[in-house]
């Protein structure tokens, strides 16, 4: 028990010596498009804060009392909740980091238009193919067996022959 | 009254020169084949010069297609006001027809701001009609 109400007070110190306060947080300017992001860690990492120090203070009073049943059961509660804003904040971070990691990925295309565009060929250059379902439910399994493949892109360039560049 | 003229060698048309349902439908399944072909060909030419990440892609739309299809083709007898039945297509010619069905369906996402993996229309086929271009014939033109 000594051991473990111990710990709290060296995580004390060295929280205090190696985590930014939040002002600082809050000040830093995150890459652009990922402000979001950024903020969600922040406020985030508040809460979690806000509730290790809460946590400090029963464990000083622990401390002064170290009978009391109500500060130990309060005590436990107040570590439980910590360790879910902790796993919270350390999950927006990773959102924040992936974020920036993938800003100049490809846009995905959305699937509905692509679902569309696949009904329109399908009823153009399909000549007559029969499906045992129809053309909108054949097109939606196509959309979404291509989902992960399509990305928003302009063509570049395409070429025609002379008698459809007349068309 | 017209002056019906029994001497009159003018052609006739009669039942014997009608054809036969029989030899309408197959007929229709020559000429399907004959176009399969063609499209599979043409299908074939696109889809070789596609990368590794786009065959799979378009792959998985040809197995999409494959799942649903019946392998039956409507064709019109006798077009333009000739019947429309129901005929059941070889596994080959179906997978042409598929296979450029497939490369119809990336072609139009690609001309509509929807590119499949790193599908690109060899520049050496008309990307409308895939018709092989000689090099004079070379034309570009971007669409909105």
């Amino acid at each position: 028990v000594a051991r473990k109400q111990a710990l709290p007070k060296l995580k004390r110190g060295l929280s205090a010596a190696w985590e930014p306060p939040i002002r600082q947080l809050r000040a830093f300017k995150p890459v652009a498009g990922c402000e979001e992001a950024w903020k969600r860690y922040v406020d985030a990492t508040e809460k979690a804060r806000e509730e290790l120090s809460v946590f400090y203070q029963i464990n000083d009073r622990i401390d002064a009392d170290p009978d009391n049943k109500t500060l130990r059961a309060l005590w436990k509660e107040s570590g439980d909740k910590f360790d879910r804003l902790l796993m919270a904040e350390l999950g927006a971070l990773d959102k924040y980091r992936y974020q920036v990691r993938h800003i100049n990925d490809d846009k995905r295309a959305d699937e509905e238009e692509a679902r569309e565009l696949v009904i329109e060929t399908l009823s153009v250059s399909g000549e007559g193919l029969q499906f045992t379902l129809g053309q909108g439910l054949v097109a939606a399994k196509v959309a979404q067996a291509i989902r992960n493949d399509i990305i928003e892109a302009e063509i570049i360039d395409p070429v025609f022959c002379s008698d459809c560049e007349e068309d | 009254m017209w002056p019906i003229d029994s001497d009159s060698t003018l052609p006739r048309k009669s039942v014997v020169d009608l054809k036969s349902a029989d030899k309408l439908i197959a007929d229709a399944i020559e000429e399907l084949h004959l176009t399969a072909e063609i499209k599979g060909e043409i299908a074939r030419d696109v889809y070789d010069a596609q990368n590794e990440a786009t065959r799979t892609a378009i792959d998985s739309i040809v197995a999409t297609l494959r799942k649903y299809a019946t392998g039956y083709v409507s064709v019109q007898l006798s077009p333009p006001n000739g019947a429309l039945v129901p005929v059941k297509i070889e596994n080959e010619y179906l997978a042409f027809n598929l296979l450029y069905l497939a490369i119809e369906i990336a072609k139009d996402l690609s001309f509509l701001g929807i590119r499949l993996s790193e599908f690109k229309f060899p520049p050496s086929l008309c990307m409308q009609c895939g018709a092989e271009l000689g090099i004079p014939e070379v034309r570009k033109r971007s669409r909105g």
